[in-house]
């Protein structure tokens, strides 16, 4: 008797979790299906298959131009946060001074902050200072809201990491730079990858900080909210989605890849 | 002389081994942190504290902002900000509870149920999370949730209604099931961290002891989890109380937060101050509510949740 009602609570759980995967990806797969759609308008009557919306999304040069930038963007933030995070990882993992705890609370403040706080607050400040908005000042946006997320991963990966190796390399004769080159890098690899791809989502997806910070470049998200009034681009912008999310999935693949073959 | 060669060689000294690596290795992200974040936001709170005639701050200190932001009163005879305060704090409490319970069933399957390799089905549900949420919310609004959106289908096809109806879109509710939607996947990851850190022996031993699957849940799983659940509270609720690019998209009149207010205020060069004071207000708000979580929530969590 208990077993079989053990049997139905594991039917009604994996039932569950099938429509909970289902509930997150529906919005995904309807954009998908219907980016195929051979209709003007967007709708979810299905007119027949047709190419027509990727046709005129390649042939969008400001659509192209859209992903070019969020690239640049996210590229910018995922290599100054991983060097920054990676860096005061190695002094808060490997040293302890005062402040260190004090120290690893601020540093998750951009992290527990609105980023609509985050973007006001910049806006304010590059305005008052002089600077004008540009990539660049979006990169900085994007890089304090990315360093929590790397310095905390490297933190995690360093927590684990066997000393003994680097004392093995200087024991047998090499220098410190020698030893970081040939025995910490290779094994904090895999951790770098992983920030550095987190770093790069958090800037690819963000339109809460680029919607105050961004000048007159414009990223996917910001694209996408502007041409939202024109109906007729409606059935483009499926397509250009879904272009944009083959591309996020191949670099997810990549990273998830190196570090792979890089922890093995 | 000899005075400054001294200072020279303390200060060599102290730029000069362990030291020396703390603050070369922690000097960019500090630099970043004190240039981009700290400065930026004492001049917010120093701005909230100016006036403005027409467009041109003038430095000076006055707490008009503050008294407006608690005593306006708003076209409906209500306290305006406060209650559009109180009424995101609401919504983005409805989202949370919405996510936690949604999520929650989903990380307790991972951890304990699934046959199938547990990290290969996290890393299907965290998929959605590569798309921007700016695609997510455009295909709610237009496929899901609109006019001619599934929902509508199927309650037509269903028969339940005649015609599509507008109730799914430009409300509050959709605001508050658009962010349900889109975090959710986001949250079973701490949580199912948390659970997967449960000694499985304990719920023997509660089992062998006499209790039943419920008893054990509410008794052992669900309080030791609850790290992970407050770890996944941090992570909805205070981006949801800033929202505003969600609630202008699907939020109608009635969606409107205290975000839209402030990216408003703050797009008329005339209420800088305001909006600086409204910002410093929410600002308030949210670190209270970290404070309070991150009281009960180690750093090592969430780093797991990552």
């Amino acid at each position: 008797m208990n077993m079989m009602l053990k049997g139905v609570r594991d039917k009604i759980f994996s039932a569950y979790f099938i429509l909970f995967i289902i509930f997150v990806y529906a919005p995904l797969i309807v954009l998908m299906v219907f980016s195929f759609n051979d209709s003007p308008i967007m709708t979810i009557q299905f007119k027949g298959f047709t190419l027509k919306w990727y046709q005129e999304f390649f042939a969008t040069p400001a659509a192209l131009e859209a992903i070019k930038t969020s690239f640049l963007l996210a590229s910018g933030t995922a290599i100054l946060a991983t060097v920054g995070g990676t860096m005061a990882a190695f002094a808060l993992v490997r040293h302890r001074f005062v402040g260190r705890s004090l120290l690893q609370w601020f540093m998750l403040l951009p992290m527990v902050l609105p980023s609509l706080i985050i973007g006001v607050a910049l806006l304010m400040f590059f305005s008052r200072v002089g600077i004008e908005l540009s990539l660049i000042t979006v990169i900085i946006g994007h890089t304090l809201v990315a360093l929590p997320f790397s310095t905390l991963i490297m933190v995690a990966r360093l927590i684990g990491f066997d000393r003994s190796l680097e004392e093995a390399a200087m024991d047998l004769g090499a220098d410190e730079l020698t030893t970081f080159r040939k025995v910490t890098f290779p094994l904090i690899m895999p951790g770098i990858v992983a920030a550095a791809f987190l770093a790069f989502t958090v800037s690819f997806e963000d339109a809460n900080i680029t919607f105050f910070l961004l000048g007159t470049e414009q990223n996917i998200s910001m694209f996408i909210y502007g041409q939202l009034r024109y109906p007729i681009k409606l059935p483009m912008l499926m397509a250009m989605s879904m272009v944009t999310l083959s591309i996020a999935l191949v670099l997810a693949l990549l990273s998830w890849l190196i570090e792979k073959i890089g922890t093995r | 002389m000899k005075d400054d060669t001294t200072i020279t060689e303390k200060v060599l000294n102290f730029l000069r081994g362990e030291k020396r690596s703390i603050l070369l290795n922690l000097s960019p992200s500090l630099l970043w942190y004190l240039v981009f974040l700290t400065a930026p936001l004492v001049l917010v709170v120093t701005i909230s504290f100016w006036r403005t005639e027409d467009v041109i701050l003038i430095p000076t200190f006055t707490l008009e902002h503050y008294i407006t932001f608690f005593t306006k009163i708003g076209a409906r005879g209500q306290l305006q900000y406060i209650e559009l305060l109180l009424k995101s704090i609401g919504m983005a409490t409805a989202v949370t509870a919405g996510c936690i319970a949604l999520g929650y069933p989903a990380a307790y399957y991972l951890s304990f149920k699934t046959k199938i390799p547990k990290y290969t089905l996290l890393i299907v549900l965290m998929g959605p999370y590569l798309a921007s949420y700016l695609i997510i919310i455009f295909s709610l609004k237009f496929l899901i949730l609109g006019h001619s959106g599934l929902v509508n289908a199927l309650l037509m096809n269903l028969g339940l209604i005649t015609e599509p109806s507008g109730l799914f879109m430009h409300n509050q509710y959709a605001v508050i099931f658009t962010l349900i939607q889109s975090w959710t996947p986001w949250l079973v990851l701490p949580m199912f961290a948390s659970l997967e850190k449960i000694d499985k022996t304990l719920l023997e031993a509660a089992a062998d002891l006499g209790a039943s699957p419920m008893q054990t849940f509410r008794k052992v799983t669900l309080p030791l989890s609850m790290p992970g659940v407050l770890v996944a509270v941090l992570f909805v609720f205070i981006p949801s109380v800033g929202e505003f690019i969600t609630t202008r998209m699907v939020g109608g009149t009635t969606g409107y937060m205290i975000g839209n207010t402030i990216q408003k205020l703050f797009q008329r060069g005339y209420t800088w101050p305001l909006a600086a004071a409204v910002t410093i207000v929410m600002m308030i708000v949210t670190l209270i509510v970290v404070f309070i979580l991150l009281r009960k929530v180690s750093l090592e969590q969430i780093m797991e949740s990552l």
